[in-house]
């Protein structure tokens, strides 16, 4: 499978994590605390604190989220437009993953 | 152990940047020791890795709090403005109207009025955030008066 320059796979450790950000934040602009609360009800996967902002910061960097205004001491963020657009290739290649993988299964 | 000695682990400019995020992202249970191991090794990412490091200290205040810092949203700036050239033109072309309509001194009024009168409008979107209404409009209210009185005694006869 072609990997485009700006996939998420290029963050290692950080490319669940920031998958699990992106999906959270294609819902709305969400804050830390909500990110991980969200994360945890959709995957079942508590993200620590540390993995949160080290993926956060990365995602930033390349501009993939925004941050937004305080709002009582939490910063939401938000997917950029380049964000949607890196998730979405992320979601197709997950898709086209998964189905070949369950044709390999039939036919074992 | 508290909670903001653990952020002491991180540089100074992480800290500076997503501290208090991480600080409000830990809720108030307390932290069980996965919590504790996951912050540590952020604390080493954050150190080692160059790109946290450069995207903490490029930025101490970001773009979206520099207004938001002073209480002033990026709305209220553009309402501010839009109020301070809208005013400035229509007070311009009034003048100049007044002025051709044989009304020289109505057109100087609306000369002497050119900046401050639109500034004076503007004030309340960046200049007095926060305040009531009440306060903004008695403090407009006042200035514009004062203004417009201390311009026409001193152009009209």
């Amino acid at each position: 499978m072609k990997q485009q320059r700006d996939s998420l796979a290029e963050l290692g450790r950080f490319s669940e994590p920031a998958l699990y950000i992106m999906i959270s934040l294609a819902e709305g602009p969400k804050h830390g605390y909500a990110m991980t609360q969200d994360i945890e009800t959709v995957t079942g996967q508590k993200l620590g604190p540390g993995t949160l902002y080290g993926a956060i910061a990365r995602l930033e960097t390349r501009r993939w989220i925004e941050p937004l205004p305080v709002d009582e001491r939490r910063r939401p963020y938000r997917l950029t437009t380049a964000g949607h657009r890196v998730l979405r290739h992320r979601l197709d290649s997950l898709q086209t993953l998964a189905r070949v993988g369950r044709a390999r299964l039939a036919e074992g | 152990m508290r909670r903001e000695w653990l952020l002491l682990l991180y540089p100074r400019a992480w800290r500076a940047r997503y501290g208090d995020e991480l600080l409000a992202a830990l809720g108030r249970d307390r932290l069980p020791v996965s919590q504790v191991i996951d912050i540590v090794r952020g604390a080493i990412d954050a150190w080692w890795s160059p790109e946290v490091r450069r995207a903490t200290a490029a930025r101490p205040l970001l773009a979206c709090d520099r207004g938001h810092a002073a209480g002033i949203t990026p709305r209220d700036g553009l309402i501010g403005a839009a109020v301070m050239v809208g005013g400035s033109f229509m007070l311009a072309i009034l003048s100049v109207t007044a002025t051709r309509a044989g009304w020289p001194a109505l057109g100087r009024v609306g000369t002497d009025l050119g900046f401050l009168g639109p500034f004076t409008l503007s004030m309340p979107f960046w200049l007095m955030p926060g305040t009531s209404r009440r306060a903004q409009t008695t403090i407009v209210g006042i200035t514009l008066a004062l203004l417009i009185a201390s311009s026409v005694i001193s152009n009209v006869r």
